[in-house]
C-alpha cells in the first residue's frame, strides 16, 4: 500500500539534525543573533527589510522543520499496520495538544507576545508528535 | 472481537516471531492481537488464517 513515509535510513540522522538545530536556534534566538549574521539581499516581496536581511532564523526554520517532518515520518525498521495506526494516533493527539494551547494563547496572551507564541507554535506541533509517537513507540516495543 | 490466534499458533507449534515473520509484521504486533489490544486489517486477518489453515471466522469472532 502507498504511503508517504521516507525511507528507515533517514530516522537517526534527521532526528540529530531536528534536535540540534532547536537547541542552537532556541540559543540563537535568546541571544539575538539572528538580525547580525548572514546579511544578505533578499527577495522581499513586501518591502519590508530594505533588501537586505539576516537569513539565519530563517535557516534555522527551514531546517527544524524539514528535519523534523523527516524524523516523524521515517519508517520504522518494520512498518506494519499497528506501527501506522500508532502514528496516526500521535498526529491527531499532538494536534489536539498544540490546537488547545493555540486557544489558550489566543484568551491569554496578546499583542507582540501573541505572535511570538504563533512562532513557537510552527515547531511544538513537530515537537508533541515526534514526543508522543516516540513514546508510544517505546510502549508498543516493550510488550 | 475475541480471538483464538494462541491456540491456533501453539497447536501449530510457531513462536510469535515465526508468525510475525512469515507475515512481515513485527512480534510486538502479534502480541498485541492475541491480547486483543489491536485487531488486525482483513488483509492481515485472512493472512493469519492462511498460515493457520482456518477460517477467518474460526479466528475472530465477535464477543
Amino acid at each position: 500500500m502507498k504511503n508517504y513515509l521516507f525511507p528507515n535510513r533517514y530516522k537517526t540522522i534527521s532526528g540529530w539534525v531536528f534536535y540540534i538545530a532547536i537547541v542552537t536556534g532556541f540559543y540563537c534566538w535568546s541571544m539575538d543573533f539572528f538580525d547580525e549574521f548572514l546579511v544578505v539581499p533578499v527577495p522581499d516581496l513586501f518591502g519590508q527589510t530594505g533588501g537586505q536581511n539576516g537569513i539565519l532564523d530563517e535557516l534555522f526554520t527551514i531546517i527544524i522543520i524539514v528535519s523534523g517532518l523527516i524524523h516523524c515520518f521515517s519508517k520504522e525498521k518494520i512498518e506494519d499496520e499497528l506501527i501506522s495506526k500508532i502514528r496516526l494516533d500521535s498526529l491527531i493527539w499532538s494536534l489536539y495538544v498544540n490546537y488547545g494551547l493555540v486557544i489558550l494563547a489566543t484568551i491569554l496572551i496578546y499583542d507582540f507576545l501573541y505572535f511570538t507564541a504563533l512562532v513557537y507554535n510552527l515547531f511544538t506541533i513537530l515537537l508533541f508528535f515526534n514526543f508522543k509517537l516516540r513514546y508510544n513507540l517505546y510502549k508498543h516495543y516493550k510488550s | 472481537m475475541k480471538n483464538t490466534m494462541k491456540l491456533h499458533r501453539v497447536k501449530q507449534n510457531m513462536t510469535q516471531d515465526d508468525v510475525a515473520q512469515r507475515l512481515g509484521v513485527s512480534r510486538q504486533t502479534i502480541n498485541s492481537i492475541e491480547n486483543n489490544k489491536y485487531f488486525p486489517s482483513l488483509e492481515l486477518g485472512l493472512k493469519l488464517a492462511r498460515i493457520f489453515n482456518c477460517k477467518v471466522d474460526e479466528l475472530f469472532s465477535l464477543d
